[in-house]
């Protein structure tokens, strides 16, 4: 039995039943062995009810009775097991226990739990990886779920904690490897995926997985907000109005000459339209458009989405400070994007009139003017 | 810093204000019903790895200092604590130029018990 298959089966305790029993759980009918489960649990011998049910599946693999019987005594035999964790819980303050009744809350679908006694197990031991790879792993279930991509973000954040704190457990390592995966990142996946898959390389779960990293086209790019960004669009691609590419006044590269040479300690103008593209720029730094492109157009983007995503509605400006440097992002409209780059103690009231000047320009009404 | 996080809160405006890591992860929270604490958390993180991003391909390093994001329901209003992000958010309307010097104000003293933690 490979390392994954033992770390997700149940575990095996055929041993101990009767030799009666025994026969039965290996010679019997499908009927005859579910009979056997039955009254184990009816005994309240739940663990080797599991076994039995464990052996059963691999015996009569497509019975819907067997799927079903397991799944509710795996129910009972989890919440079982959490009323004595409670109880070792008074004296135990470690976070292995919580991590422990992290894991069971997560069995019976109690998601809200498992996080509590996942935080808790964090709190206890904030140098014990335990805690953030259980909560990562929640995180990561509600990512697979296709929940929002603030789920695949915190997961990611948790489990690479836990993998800085415990670099060589190979279950944070298939976790950060799913992620990717889910992101159709198969190099970023194949990093954490090499090493457990040289450790188990004949491991079924690995094998699948392997093929499912080996189908995926490479993801050309290294920008982890470029891939949950694209991971976003597919999801809700089918309701997303495609983005129109933006037809620039002809005066509008004169224009942005003329603001850019107004205004002291400019490093750089530039309009982006929906698609991304630079649509005009003015760079007395000397900056390339095909360098700053790509990254000013995932800011914009980033703002966008997360504004709406934090709860504070439709996004408007950001104004970053830095020691040396300013950078202003203005939403013109719904598409377009202008961003001011310059010296840190560039007038903000400047700024403002010169993008009240770009919006009219371009046929937006409102700017959102620094106070 | 629960406590200084309720007094920010109790600055006219003020909706509510988190302090996180530089990697996302929260340390001290004290935010409204509407708004969800790991969202605004790990959005804020992702906002703030993009910004340092967005014009390194020229060679600047952008590291914040300070950020205000301004939206229509709100604004989002960053400070940098040495390791640690102070997020306050506000209503859209407040004057930043009166609501900033009192979040500064606490934000110093947030600063100050973040580097007694470490």
């Amino acid at each position: 039995m490979g390392f994954f298959s033992s770390l997700f089966s149940r575990s095996s305790q055929d041993s101990s039943l009767p030799r009666s029993a025994q026969k039965t759980l290996h010679k019997g009918s499908e009927d005859d062995v579910v009979l056997l489960a039955r009254r184990l649990v009816d005994q309240n011998q739940l663990e080797q009810a599991l076994a039995v049910l464990k052996t059963a599946a691999q015996r009569f693999p497509s019975s819907d009775v067997i799927d079903q019987l397991t799944e509710s005594v795996e129910e009972s035999f989890h919440r079982a097991s959490i009323g004595g964790l409670h109880a070792q819980l008074e004296s135990d303050g470690s976070p292995e226990i919580r991590a422990k009744l992290a894991e069971l809350y997560r069995r019976v679908g109690d998601i809200p739990m498992a996080m509590k006694y996942g935080r808790e197990a964090i709190d206890a031991d904030n140098t014990s990886p335990v805690g953030y790879r259980k909560v990562g792993r929640l995180y990561l279930e509600q990512f697979r779920l296709g929940l929002a991509s603030v789920q695949g973000i915190n997961a990611l954040r948790y489990l690479s904690k836990a993998h800085n704190l415990d670099p060589r457990d190979s279950r944070i390592l298939l976790y950060l490897a799913e992620i990717f995966i889910i992101l159709r990142a198969p190099q970023a996946a194949g990093r954490f995926f090499g090493p457990v898959q040289r450790a188990f390389p004949n491991d079924p779960h690995v094998i699948r997985l392997e093929e499912r990293i080996r189908e995926l086209p490479n993801e050309e790019t290294s920008n982890i907000q470029d891939l949950f960004l694209r991971h976003e669009q597919r999801q809700s691609g089918e309701h997303m109005q495609p983005a129109e590419s933006f037809e620039a006044p002809v005066e509008l590269g004169d224009q942005f000459r003329e603001f850019g040479e107004s205004l002291e300690g400019v490093s750089g103008l530039f309009l982006l339209d929906g698609e991304r593209k630079m649509v005009c720029e003015f760079s007395p730094s000397g900056w390339s458009s095909d360098e700053l492109e790509d990254s000013l157009g995932v800011l914009a983007d980033t703002s966008r989405q997360n504004s709406q995503r934090m709860g504070i509605g439709t996004f408007n400006r950001l104004m970053v400070r830095s020691a040396d440097h300013m950078l202003v992002t203005q939403s013109l409209g719904s598409e377009l994007s202008f961003f001011f780059i310059g010296d840190k103690n560039t007038k903000l009231d400047e700024v403002d009139s010169i993008m009240e000047r770009a919006a009219a320009l371009v046929g937006c009404e409102k700017v959102e003017a620094s106070q | 810093m629960k406590q200084q996080l309720e007094k920010l809160n109790g600055v006219p405006g003020v909706q509510g204000s988190m302090v996180i890591t530089r990697d996302g992860i929260m340390v001290a929270a004290s935010l409204g019903p509407n708004l969800e604490e790991d969202a605004v958390a790990a959005l804020s993180s992702s906002l703030v790895l993009t910004i340092k991003r967005g014009i390194s391909p020229v060679g600047v390093d952008l590291d914040p200092e300070e950020m205000i994001l301004t939206a229509e329901e709100g604004k989002l209003i960053f400070l940098d604590l040495g390791n640690a992000f102070l997020v306050v958010v506000t209503q859209p309307q407040l004057r930043l130029a009166s609501g900033l010097v009192e979040i500064r104000g606490i934000a110093r003293k947030v600063r100050s018990l973040c580097e007694m933690q470490v």
